[in-house]
């Protein structure tokens, strides 16, 4: 935790998973492994992830925008018109005009109607409403056999009704005809409640201290209904061990059996494949016989995909450890946080005055600002650095409609990320590393002329296989 | 496909799930997937537009299967490609596992019959797995015996047949390497080409590779079932390569898997889970030993 073991091979503490990491644990073991050694974490979003990640992100973007905007009465209802404001908010993130009406006809419209009359019209400046904020904790207990087992977590709760007592988790996912919420959406809410509810006083932001959130209600939010979920339900409990212990024994156990234990259990067939996962092409790959050395090539790039993982383990989640569990001073002290105090905000710029020597800080442009909470409960921010004036830094932000406290903390990057001082590259290039030496591992030709005529696999067969490389034609 | 109601397309899938379940048991490609039609939650009334179709098919036993050779058939359900896809993936697998488990209880056999065969099964096996292991070791250590790390990267596998040698002689007498490729040859299960011996270091260099490695260490931890399992998965694998009989199915890969567990637990008179757990308690050993490269040296291949 401090540093003073040297990042070496398996890390041999327990990786600190995201919610999402259960979720896909639970959908089906493989598509855990392949989000852990392949950087594959699209599972549950389905087919066209890409393109549905960002229509999601839309649809969030757009109601946290609607409902900060009617508190703080830049928009009046019932008279306003809120397609023009949807698709003015939509262009602005680069939606076509087609793609607009899409969303809207989809998604936002029939949310829009649904909500207009009375939770809408309701909203006032009155209202604490919360989006998109970042929850983590080292030791979140969960009951077994009598006792309690405690479990690093972290995730992001997309809204907090703190007048109305409601936890949402919102998706774009779901029909007018369902009767239950899109797969484990239900649990997903359940786990973020629990994550909350398990931060104790100064884990907490200030203001929420007095808060009880074991009584807040917990909705999972369609764009044509809203479902309540019980706060009871054994079954979460069961999920949560079991997503638990496949992800520790993927990530850290070395035990030969581990991947065939997890393709014992896969969750579909390659003749009956779940048509609601994103990650078909990935367990079910196309079988290209060229190039010839693909099982040797499996075998050597087996270990690397677990060294990639552990690298992400030691940099990544033993930061986020870090973060949690020394103290502030600790942390300032080994460069992990700077603090300093919001000086002045608009909406696109923000100026800290830092408690510190900020001299440390230059050379680094990406930083993740905590304006609002606490390491273990706050809104995460994104800001560039635009300019350093004496012991003030001058950032710009993408306005999010939040209310902002007095206290700001500073991170390098992201939560995510790890220490400047340190000079690592951050984790997603690990993840990006494998899924690109997956994607080599999968590729190939169907035909021998064409695999001959392909550098790229002559090249591979010289490696892995039997062939000697020759140069010309000849 | 825009002519197939969702009941039709759900009859599909489960004729799919037959097929693999039928193929995956063994059952031939003409026997497979065959069902009354009720297990498809087809009625009797779509019966004849199915037929007329040809998305069916039905035998003298009045049973019914998708018609999965018709090209037309693949043509119209697009969405199905995948299935299809896979699904010729199984037929292929299907003879190539039958083949492997023919190669499989070659061996065993063979290995039941005469143990002191063992000795080239280990020299096959471990020369494999050293090979593709690349020997990853202590960079200090590495440099402290006069390598550089690219010498090291060039050099240290051109040992793998000489230390696979060392563990196969305390189970037969071999001379050499050319003894082991002779006697597989000989047996059918690979053929010369196959095996390209990179040149062989000097005996001095090879104890230099060995002191590096702490390899008289990491042997004298090994026990028999150590390195037999390996031996055994890594010359078998070996052998599917040489005659491309590797499955590319998850479900054949699983069963090969399956397969070769029951071969070794026979040979071997242990269970499948105390073998692995030997194995493991020899590799935590070792790592508490300072040998933290050995996980990455002593493993078992990837099947699936």
């Amino acid at each position: 935790m401090r540093g003073k073991e040297f990042p070496s091979g398996n890390p041999r503490f327990a990786p600190f998973p995201t919610v999402t990491d259960l979720l896909i644990a639970d959908f089906c073991p493989v598509a855990v492994l392949h989000n852990l050694l392949h950087g594959r974490d699209y599972a549950l979003i389905g087919q066209a992830p890409y393109e549905m990640k960002r229509r999601g992100n839309l649809f969030h973007k757009f109601i946290a925008h609607l409902k900060s905007s009617l508190i703080k009465g830049k928009i009046k209802l019932p008279n306003y018109n809120l397609l023009s404001e949807f698709h003015r908010f939509a262009e602005h993130y680069g939606f076509d005009f087609n793609a607009r009406s899409d969303l809207w006809t989809f998604y936002v419209g029939p949310w829009v109607s649904r909500k207009l009359d009375e939770e809408l019209q309701d909203i006032s400046s009155s209202d604490e409403i919360f989006f998109e904020l970042s929850v983590a904790n080292h030791k979140v207990p969960f009951p077994h056999k009598g006792k309690s087992v405690s479990y690093p977590l972290k995730g992001r709760i997309d809204e907090i009704d703190i007048k109305r007592k409601r936890i949402i988790e919102r998706t774009i996912k779901g029909s007018s005809l369902d009767d239950k919420p899109p797969t484990l959406k239900d649990y997903q809410v359940w786990l973020l409640w629990k994550l909350l509810c398990s931060l104790r006083r100064g884990q907490l932001p200030s203001q929420w201290e007095s808060i009880n959130f074991q009584d807040f209600e917990l909705v999972v939010e369609t764009p044509h209904r809203d479902f309540t979920i019980s706060h009871e339900n054994p079954n979460y409990i069961e999920k949560t061990h079991s997503a638990y212990v496949w992800i520790h024994d993927i990530s850290i156990s070395e035990s030969p059996g581990v991947n065939r234990e997890a393709y014992d259990n896969r969750a579909c067939t390659s003749l009956n494949p779940n048509q609601e996962c994103g990650l078909i092409r990935t367990c079910y790959p196309r079988n290209y016989p060229h190039p010839q050395s693909r099982p040797e090539i499996k075998q050597i790039f087996k270990p690397w995909y677990q060294y990639l993982l552990w690298e992400q383990i030691w940099k990544g989640d033993l930061f986020q450890y870090q973060l949690l569990n020394l103290e502030k001073e600790e942390l300032i002290e080994k460069g992990l946080i700077l603090e300093g105090k919001i000086a002045s905000f608009d909406d696109n710029k923000i100026e800290l005055e830092m408690s510190t020597e900020i001299g440390s800080v230059r050379g680094y442009n990406e930083y993740t600002i905590i304006p609002f909470g606490t390491l273990f409960c706050g809104k995460e921010m994104k800001a560039k650095l635009l300019k350093v004036k004496g012991n003030r830094l001058i950032m710009e932000i993408q306005d999010e409609g939040i209310s902002l406290s007095n206290d700001a903390i500073l991170l390098p990057s992201s939560l995510e990320s790890f220490s400047p001082i340190l000079q690592e590259p951050p984790t997603f290039l690990e993840e990006q590393k494998q899924t690109g030496l997956l994607r080599l591992q999968h590729s190939g030709a169907v035909k021998e002329e064409k695999a001959k005529s392909r550098s790229w696999i002559q090249l591979l067969e010289a490696i892995f296989g039997i062939i000697q490389l020759k140069r010309g034609s000849k | 496909m825009e002519n197939f109601d969702p009941s039709t397309i759900r009859a599909i899938e489960k004729m799919f799930q037959a097929l693999s379940d039928d193929l995956g048991n063994g059952v031939s490609e003409e026997r497979a997937g065959w069902r009354p039609l009720a297990d498809f939650g087809i009625e009797p009334p779509d019966e004849g537009e199915l037929l007329r179709r040809a998305v069916i098919e039905s035998d003298s036993r009045g049973q019914f299967r998708l018609n999965f050779k018709n090209n037309r058939i693949r043509r119209e359900f697009k969405t199905f490609d995948l299935q299809f896809e896979q699904l010729d993936c199984f037929l292929r697998d299907t003879e190539k596992v039958s083949e492997a488990q023919r190669i499989l209880k070659q061996i065993t056999e063979m290995l039941q019959i005469t143990p002191e065969y063992w000795a080239y099964i280990i020299a096959l096996g471990w020369w494999k797995m050293l090979e593709i292991s690349e020997m990853p070791a202590r960079v200090d250590d590495i440099l402290g015996e006069g390598f550089s790390p690219e010498d090291w990267m060039i050099r240290a596998s051109r040992s793998s047949s000489q230390l696979a040698l060392n563990v196969a002689r305390k189970y037969g007498e071999v001379e050499d390497f050319d003894e082991v490729v002779n006697f597989l040859e000989k047996r059918r299960i690979c053929n010369t080409q196959d095996i390209i011996l990179s040149l062989t270091l000097n005996q001095d260099d090879i104890q230099k590779v060995m002191k590096v490695l702490k390899w008289e260490e990491i042997e004298a931890e090994l026990t028999e079932p150590n390195i037999k399992v390996l031996a055994f998965f890594w010359s078998f694998l070996f052998a599917l390569k040489c005659n491309n009989l590797y499955p590319v199915t998850t479900e054949f890969s699983l069963k090969l898997y399956d397969t070769i567990w029951n071969s070794l637990e026979n040979l071997l008179r242990e269970k499948e889970s105390d073998i692995l757990s030997n194995l493991e308690n020899t590799i935590r050993t070792l790592t508490e030993e300072g040998i933290i490269w050995a996980s990455d040296i002593l493993y078992l291949p990837v099947i699936i």
